[in-house]
């Protein structure tokens, strides 16, 4: 019967209207704020209170979806599905996005809280003329571990150590992980041969029966005392510090990795102004403080670091000693083949 | 059966009655913890409560499962017992491939029904949110209305249609004054299931939400994904008290229809 | 008859059109994207390549991992079928207290199966309940690993998916047709024989039913060795959650979910040509 058809007709028009609908909500012109922001970031980044007092500030609201790695981030990204206004990828992944033309150009004007990062972090060789990205937080990878379960001072070669088996966690990611082991090894992790991956792949695999879990996040494993030595990001080690006084932090012999995430406004994005503001609220000195308050990362921002206490600037985890920085290595990136024979191996030690 | 039997498979349903609930439990009981790590009764509390109804992830969340489930069940139930009349009414060339297709959505994994919608919404550059999830919740549910409503159908007496129509009224009429009343009860209880599913479903959810529009299923696996925490404890008991409350409903209303 | 006919194709298309749009065709795509050219950081290319099978046919860990997946999923789906049919039974023959019981079913049936995880989380961890209380009656010195390992997953699947193995059994049960045990006591068979020779065979349909519904979410889930197994363990569903969500590649993500399809749907067709039952609606 034709009531039927068309009632469903109908139906499919409204659907599509409502799709299409969702699509301009939010398109906003220079100089006029947007309803809505979107922000993709990492998981454990970002106090609620901040995007609070932003949407109580600017009445804008930011609706926060997170990732847990940049893999994620581009892949959704990439997927043509979402329509991110900011994205929060690590140095390395800021070159490649640059060079895959996914980034719109930042105006400087509606920025002016830039000044307030440390000149050190201007103008980095991954963004030399600071067109398309504004630092967040910056950090590394290393060991956090219970001092109560641990003797010494441990370094990776430690993580395989059987005594503490069923209590060690390393990164939830092909890249940090084997980047983990290249290092341990003594191999080059950003320019690592076929044979180099193999030998880390063995290598984790020999690690595999010891681990507790692949965690991208172990802070709250690390406050129960479930987890006694983790590889993981400084400030997740920051967080458990801060629940479990027994926890601390140290970047090993053999290197840890340095990165830095930054602020950045993907091509897809019909909000470049209000994000533009975003942007430039998260500069501000006591937004900043914020921020690291709560994820004890490094903060690259000198207005934030000028209110810190003595003891948060001397913080193990967020600002490790010199010495300990000497060692380690910045993240580069890695050709396409490179990356999916890691993923590849990384799969093949969790099956076998 | 022989009382020993008896005794033995009683013992037995006990044990398994134990542990399905016990786990679920011990998750209640904990939600009351006044100690945030770890599972050590520390005392009474009902902050996570409170932190739980302060929390707009969770509000939201709750939102978009119910606008979801709304609209799923408004379709799902028009479309799937209008199938089931045609189906168990006429018989027309292509009906056996027709049933089939009804079962695909049963017999299928839901991550491949999943990743097939999101390849599509990736292909027609769809932006994802609370318009791409329920697509894939409708298509699921509707097989399960279908089967409902049929099962209601072949237990009609198509004597009382027959006598409608002896009576004078058209098809129209029979249909709204005579079929439709008598397998109401099985349209309801086809609504309901897919109502349910699509409130407890989690794997098309995952993949096809966007930004903004997460469920209650897909909120509940990023908080747990970071580890245990009271807060999840408390949400978990008051989705398990819900689902109890809405069981023993339905018992209810089943029994008062017999 | 030529208008009953429209009228029933008018009537079924609705759902026939919602099905193709949001069921058939997106798998479709799947098998199309399955057969596609990889740029390298996962765009796709629509040039034919088979690449993709060859990666999963030539490395050994593809095929192991689906292996995997069906090993645990079946021994999960035979315990299952071990504890739910007794279970079943008793309850089919619980007189007053029956509806009480299968309503207390229903509960852990309709509790997310998330939600459900999670508890198992609370009691296995090694900071946990079970490994607390042994450790305060002096049982154990250092806590047990009891999440991490192959055994949690089956645990897992055999939790989350016991129900869906349950009602079916108990509404085969409970249709049975008393007749045929008093016809078969009348003959003289003890209540062994009975029930091997009648009960049994007679609701077969409904362990067949459960058997499918319980093994194919099992075979595909991804959930339990993400949230018992600390990521330690993976299965095929959550390689394609992988491949699709985090490393970008949908070809491979196609094509494992697709072999994963074949699988399943031949696994169900086998089980289907067990039974001769005519009656189709065993699946509610």
């Amino acid at each position: 019967m034709k009531h039927f058809v068309k009632l469903f007709l109908a139906i499919v028009l409204v659907l599509l209207l409502a799709a299409c609908g969702s699509d301009d909500a939010g398109g906003s012109s220079d100089g006029e704020l947007a309803d809505k922001l979107y922000l993709f970031n990492w998981g454990e980044y970002m106090p609620q209170e901040v995007l609070d007092s932003f949407e109580e500030e600017f009445g804008v609201e930011v609706v926060y979806s997170t990732y847990s790695s940049n893999q994620e981030m581009l892949t959704k990204l990439n997927s043509g599905t979402v329509n991110y206004d900011i994205v929060v990828p690590t140095d390395y992944i800021v070159k490649r996005m640059i060079n895959d033309d996914l980034l719109l150009e930042l105006n400087m004007d509606n920025i002016p809280n830039f000044e307030n990062i440390q000149s050190v972090f201007h103008e980095r060789d991954f963004d030399p003329d600071n067109k398309f990205s504004v630092p967040y937080l910056y950090g590394s990878t290393g060991i956090a571990y219970n001092t109560t379960k641990i003797e010494g001072t441990p370094s990776y070669a430690d993580l395989w150590n059987e005594a503490y088996a069923g209590h060690v966690t390393v990164q939830d990611d092909p890249r940090e992980s084997l980047s983990m082991v290249l290092q341990t090894l003594g191999l080059p992790m950003n320019d690592p041969s076929e044979e180099d991956l193999q030998k880390a792949k063995e290598e984790l695999a020999k690690l595999h029966p010891n681990l507790l879990a692949y965690d991208s996040s172990p802070s709250a494993q690390l406050i129960s005392g479930e987890a006694w030595i983790s590889h993981t990001y400084s400030g997740e080690a920051g967080i458990a510090m801060l629940e479990n006084p027994d926890i601390t932090y140290v970047l090993p012999e053999e290197g840890g990795e340095l990165w830095m995430d930054n602020l950045v406004i993907p091509k897809t994005s019909e909000n470049q102004y209000t994000a533009e503001v975003f942007i430039n609220y998260l500069l501000e000195p006591e937004v900043s403080k914020q921020l690291s308050d709560a994820f004890p990362y490094s903060n690259p921002n000198q207005g934030a670091l000028d209110l810190m206490s003595e003891e948060e600037r001397t913080n193990a985890a967020s600002y490790p000693p010199e010495d300990q920085l000497a060692n380690a290595q910045w993240f580069e990136d890695l050709p396409p083949e490179t990356i999916q024979t890691m993923n590849r191996l990384y799969k093949e030690v969790k099956v076998e | 059966m022989r009382p020993k039997t008896k005794k033995i498979l009683f013992l037995f349903t006990t044990l398994i009655f134990m542990f399905f609930y016990i786990p679920i439990i011990i998750l209640m009981a904990f939600s009351f913890n006044d100690s945030k790590v770890g599972t050590v009764w520390t005392g009474f509390t009902f902050d996570w409560y409170k932190s739980l109804f302060s929390n707009d992830q969770i509000i939201s969340a709750v939102t978009n499962s119910l606008i979801i489930a709304v609209i799923t069940t408004l379709i799902a139930t028009v479309f799937g017992t209008l199938a089931a009349l045609a189906i168990h009414r006429y018989n027309f060339p292509g009906k056996k491939a027709f049933n089939f297709l009804f079962y695909i959505p049963v017999v299928i994994p839901d991550i491949i029904v999943a990743v097939a919608l999101l390849a599509l919404y990736g292909w027609l550059d769809i932006t994802l949110g609370i318009s791409t999830v329920f697509p894939g919740h409708v298509a699921i549910t509707i097989s399960y209305v279908m089967l409902v409503v049929i099962a209601r159908l072949a237990g009609l007496d198509a004597s009382l249609e027959e006598a409608a129509k002896d009576l004078g009224a058209n098809e129209w009429q029979t249909f709204w004054k005579v079929t439709f009343p008598l397998i109401f009860p099985g349209v309801l209880a086809g609504a309901l299931l897919a109502f349910t599913i699509s409130l407890d479903e989690f794997v098309i959810s995952y993949f096809t939400t966007g930004p903004g529009s997460d469920t209650l299923p897909v909120l509940v696996y990023s908080m747990v994904r970071l580890g245990v925490s009271p807060e999840i404890n408390a949400l978990s008991t008051i989705m398990v008290l819900l689902i109890v409350i809405m069981v023993v409903i339905t018992g209810r209303k089943m029994r008062v229809s017999k | 008859m030529i208008k009953n006919i429209r009228l029933a194709y008018s009537m079924l298309s609705p759902s026939l059109i919602w099905l193709l749009l949001f069921l058939i065709v997106p798998i479709v795509m799947v098998t199309v994207i399955s057969f596609t050219t990889n740029e390298g950081y996962g765009g796709i290319i629509y040039e034919f390549s088979t690449e993709a099978y060859e990666t999963a046919f030539l490395s050994s860990m593809y095929l192991k991992v689906i292996w995997n997946s069906i090993v645990w999923a079946f021994i999960a789906t035979i315990i299952c079928l071990f504890l739910a049919y007794p279970f079943a039974y008793f309850i089919a023959h619980a007189g007053k207290w029956k509806n009480l019981l299968i309503l207390l079913v229903m509960i852990p049936f309709w509790t997310n199966l998330l939600v459900r995880l999670y508890a198992w989380i609370i009691l296995l961890n090694g900071e946990g309940v079970i490994n607390n209380f042994l450790m305060d009656l002096g049982l154990i010195s250092d806590p047990l690993t009891l999440m991490y390992t192959p055994a949690s997953v089956i645990l897992g699947m055999v939790y989350g998916f016991l129900p869906f193995m349950i009602l079916p059994i108990y509404s085969s049960i409970e249709q049975l047709d008393k007749t045929y045990l008093e016809a078969a006591e009348d003959l003289g068979a003890n209540p062994m024989k009975t029930f091997f020779t009648v009960t049994l065979p007679l609701t077969f349909p409904g362990i067949l039913a459960g058997f499918i519904i319980t093994f194919v979410p099992a075979v595909s889930v991804f959930v339990v060795t993400d949230l018992l197994t600390g990521s330690k363990l993976v299965m095929v569903g959550n390689v394609i959650r992988d491949a699709f969500l985090i490393e970008m590649n949908w070809q491979l993500g196609s094509a494992l979910s697709i072999l994963l399809m074949v699988l399943v749907l031949l696994s169900v067709l086998v089980f289907m040509k067990f039974t001769s039952s005519k009656d189709k609606n065993f699946l509610v």
